[in-house]
């Protein structure tokens, strides 16, 4: 059976390429990889989303350092607010900067790829470097309030979700001048029908 | 010379016309699994081949998809197969002798 997923993964990654070779190839390439989805193994369809994504970096170069950028600015808070509060695990008092960074990261993305899900896909290059700061606490400060592997997982998953809504907010303001004159296209498209009809 | 993604494409259109996926299975067939190209290396190089002429986009055959892009190879794109394949065998001619292992 297929899975849409993978496909929604994939327009993340579509959403790095410039918007000019998006505009023109976003569809074919997505049909490609449904093939390849359907043919050959996950695993080595992984492997080559990642080699594309490697050989494409001159492409989608700018997209990347972007995200480096942003996620050492995390970062950097994340040095910031342990300098500040070293035996506080969050830093809960810096809590509301990264939100508002991340809806910053939403909107870059959105407006660079010209995509809701360019900023999305920012903001998880972002918070994948950001991710760094967990290693750091334990290997800098001995911090690593886990006990097994369930409670990891789960505190990454609530830290993500914790990133993506500021990002999705920021995305969707930058797509909404977009989303406004489609409103307003499709509106008027439907009031000729209606006259038309009438 | 042509880097070997982009020989491997022009040779998998050199029998005809094809959309993405075909030539992305002819090219991992031909260099007999060796070059396994992904979707967005695909197109890159297809628009670099279009760019520079050596293919062009053509309206696909009556019972093929609509909704793909099917790709043949443009004269100068044919003269640059040649011309590079001519080159690799001159090339082969010339190593074999030197290279060939010794035979009992």
């Amino acid at each position: 059976m297929r899975r849409a997923w993978p496909l929604w993964i994939y327009r993340l990654v579509i959403a790095t390429y410039p918007r000019r070779f998006r505009k023109e190839y976003a569809a074919e390439m997505r049909m490609v990889f449904n093939d390849l989805l359907l043919d050959i193994p996950p695993r080595d369809l992984a492997l080559r989303v990642l080699q594309d994504l490697s050989g494409g970096i001159h492409m989608n170069g700018y997209f990347i350092r972007r995200g480096v950028m942003f996620g050492c600015l995390v970062l950097d808070m994340w040095i910031i607010g342990r300098t500040l509060h070293p035996g506080l695990y969050l830093g809960v008092p810096l809590v509301a900067t990264p939100f508002l960074l991340f809806i910053v990261v939403g909107f870059v993305g959105a407006r660079m790829s010209g995509s809701f899900s360019g900023g999305i896909a920012l903001a998880l290059l972002t918070g994948l470097i950001a991710a760094a700061s967990v290693l750091g606490d334990y290997v800098l400060f001995h911090l690593l309030p886990f006990h097994n592997v369930y409670d990891f997982a789960m505190s990454m998953a609530m830290v993500a979700s914790f990133c993506l809504v500021p990002a999705g907010l920021g995305a969707g303001l930058a797509r909404l001048t977009d989303i406004r004159s489609r409103a307003i296209r499709s509106a008027s498209a439907f009031a000729r029908a209606w006259r038309t009809a009438a | 010379m042509v880097r070997p993604p982009l020989l491997y494409i022009l040779l998998a259109l050199g029998d005809g016309e094809r959309h993405g996926y075909e030539i992305l299975k002819e090219v991992q067939s031909g260099s007999l699994g060796k070059i396994r190209l992904g979707p967005a290396t695909l197109y890159t190089s297809l628009k670099k081949l279009l760019d520079a002429r050596l293919i062009e986009e053509v309206t696909g055959p009556r019972d093929g998809d609509p909704r793909r892009r099917y790709y043949r190879l443009t004269g100068g794109g044919r003269k640059v197969l040649t011309e590079e394949l001519d080159r690799m065998e001159m090339l082969l001619r010339m190593a074999r002798p030197k290279h060939a292992p010794a035979r009992a």
